[in-house]
């Protein structure tokens, strides 16, 4: 764990800088967490490059991890709404903050994310879920169809 | 630094994102496999249909094929298998096994019930519960206990009252009620195991106090009253409870048709044959328990109501539940035409009346 002033550099594709405080990444993010711990994260002069993720996504998953550092003592209730609030973004920024917590394995963001994502598909109808997740062909051929219809003949 | 892998879409469409600055359609379909599989799993241990996931497997081929993977299929809960008896097909059983395979402990129970009860293929319902059973699924342990009890599936001879109470004592130190119960009263009775009526009755007691527990517990996390087939016992009793105390009237007023749900694979158990999908065999009856829903697998295997005679269970807790939620009125119902009938000078009858539920505890 390294000290609460300490700063770090983080650097998005965009090659914009971020500076937050190291206590708050390295809680969070498991990929930041070894490279500080190893000792390859030279604090005068390092920027962590993340080349996957933009600046706005970027700025989201700092949000998060600071919110959640610092209101982790906060109840339950609390914590969920701010979650909710949090992920009120559209199926783009949804997927980028996926990947980006996925990039830097951020565990509970991408818990968060998982869930949300299940609750969208979860007791929708097939076309419902094909619109969602904005599937339009899907990929099943006419044989494969049929052997659907016969496995499962009470969902068609 | 471990990069996430692109894989290639095949079933969703999806641009690829050439300009990183601007966005394409929700690419949700450009996801690698491995979030999938856990988003899927996410979905897998809570849905609450079966049509909540075999949905998903229509979807598309992709979410077909990851949909099949093994974790996602380890982790459907029990809702996932409540099919109804007029559904059920080979590509079911086909299904369950594939989930079994994969190491679903709930995929193995239910379908050893169904074989086992159902479909008569007692040694490999008997085997499947087991394996449930060996990976610490309590009601599987219950339900080996109950077949022990009655010897089910073979003769009256091979009853085993000893392993039901061993089953049943595991089964309840993971915390199942109807263990305890069923625990309770073969301790209170002597039945299969030292006569302990003391030790009887706290188990009985602690049974009694954790079925509150849930109930409340179920009362107050739910804002939505569940609609499907419900036992209301519990409630009810509940609100019997809060006319004395008064404490828990405001609370459960708000959710009155709100009760604990009778377990999938037992809902479809007495479905299948009180739908006439499944044919019981001559002189064979239900347990009367509405949540149960074992058959008989030999004449006269089950207990009778000493009072009435007329309905019959699988084991003293559905005897005792039975009583509370139902057969204490219906029973009474059938105290005046007995009187007519002793009055008609057939002997003996009174004395049948005397016995009554008395060993059930209230």
């Amino acid at each position: 764990m390294g000290s609460p002033l300490k700063k770090i550099m983080l650097c998005s594709s965009e090659k914009e800088i971020f500076s937050v405080e190291e206590q708050v990444m390295v809680q969070h993010s498991v990929i930041i967490n070894n490279m500080i711990e190893d000792g390859s994260y030279n604090y005068e002069e390092s920027k962590i490059p993340l080349d996957c993720v933009d600046s706005k996504t970027l700025k989201k998953v700092i949000d998060y991890c600071t919110y959640h550092t610092h209101h982790h003592n906060d109840n339950q209730e609390d914590l969920e709404a701010w979650d909710a609030q949090f992920l009120n973004v559209d199926s783009n920024g949804l997927y980028d903050l996926l990947m980006a917590a996925n990039y830097l394995e951020i565990r509970n963001l991408l818990d968060l994310i998982y869930r949300t994502i299940k609750n969208m598909i979860k007791g929708k109808k097939i076309d419902e879920i094909r619109r969602i997740l904005n599937i339009k062909d899907h990929g099943f051929t006419p044989e494969e169809e049929e052997q659907n219809r016969k496995e499962y003949p009470h969902f068609y | 630094m471990r990069r996430p892998q692109h894989h290639p879409l095949r079933c969703c469409m999806q641009k690829n994102r050439t300009d990183k600055n601007i966005h394409h359609p929700p690419p949700m379909g450009g996801l690698p496999d491995d979030l999938v599989i856990f988003i899927l799993s996410k979905l897998s241990s809570s849905v609450s249909s079966p049509s909540d996931f075999i949905n998903v497997l229509l979807t598309c081929k992709r979410l077909n094929r990851l949909a099949l993977d093994r974790l996602v299929l380890s982790k459907l809960g029990a809702r996932a298998f409540a099919v109804k008896p007029k559904n059920w097909s080979d590509s079911t059983d086909r299904f369950l096994r594939r989930c079994v395979t994969a190491g679903n402990v709930e995929a193995c129970y239910t379908l050893g019930m169904i074989r086992f009860y159902c479909l008569q293929k007692r040694k490999s319902g008997l085997s499947l519960m087991a394996k449930a059973a060996m990976n610490s699924h309590a009601p599987a342990l219950y339900s080996l206990a109950v077949i022990q009890f009655n010897g089910s599936g073979a003769s009256k001879n091979d009853k085993d009252l000893r392993a039901g109470v061993a089953l049943c004592t595991r089964a309840s130190l993971l915390g199942h009620i109807d263990s305890l119960r069923e625990l309770g009263y073969c301790l209170q009775d002597g039945y299969g195991a030292r006569k302990n009526v003391a030790e009887g009755r706290r188990l009985l007691v602690e049974a009694h106090a954790r079925e509150l527990a849930l109930v409340i517990r179920e009362v107050t996390r739910s804002t939505t009253p569940s609609n499907s087939s419900m036992l209301t016992w519990l409630t009810r009793r509940l609100r019997n409870l809060a006319c004395h105390s008064g404490s828990f009237l405001p609370l459960l007023e708000g959710y009155g048709g709100y009760s604990v749900a009778v377990q999938p694979v037992n809902w479809f158990m007495r479905e299948w044959f009180e739908s006439g999908r499944g044919r019981l065999g001559e002189g064979l009856r239900l347990c009367a328990h509405v949540g149960c829903g074992r058959p008989e697998t030999r004449p006269h295997e089950f207990r009778r109501c000493s009072v009435c005679g007329k309905v019959n269970y699988c084991s003293r807790g559905c005897q005792a539940l039975d009583w509370k939620l139902r057969h204490k009125t219906e029973c009474s119902e059938f105290l005046p035409w007995v009187v007519v009938v002793e009055n008609d000078g057939v002997g003996g009858v009174a004395a049948v009346v005397g016995g009554g539920n008395g060993d059930v505890v209230a």
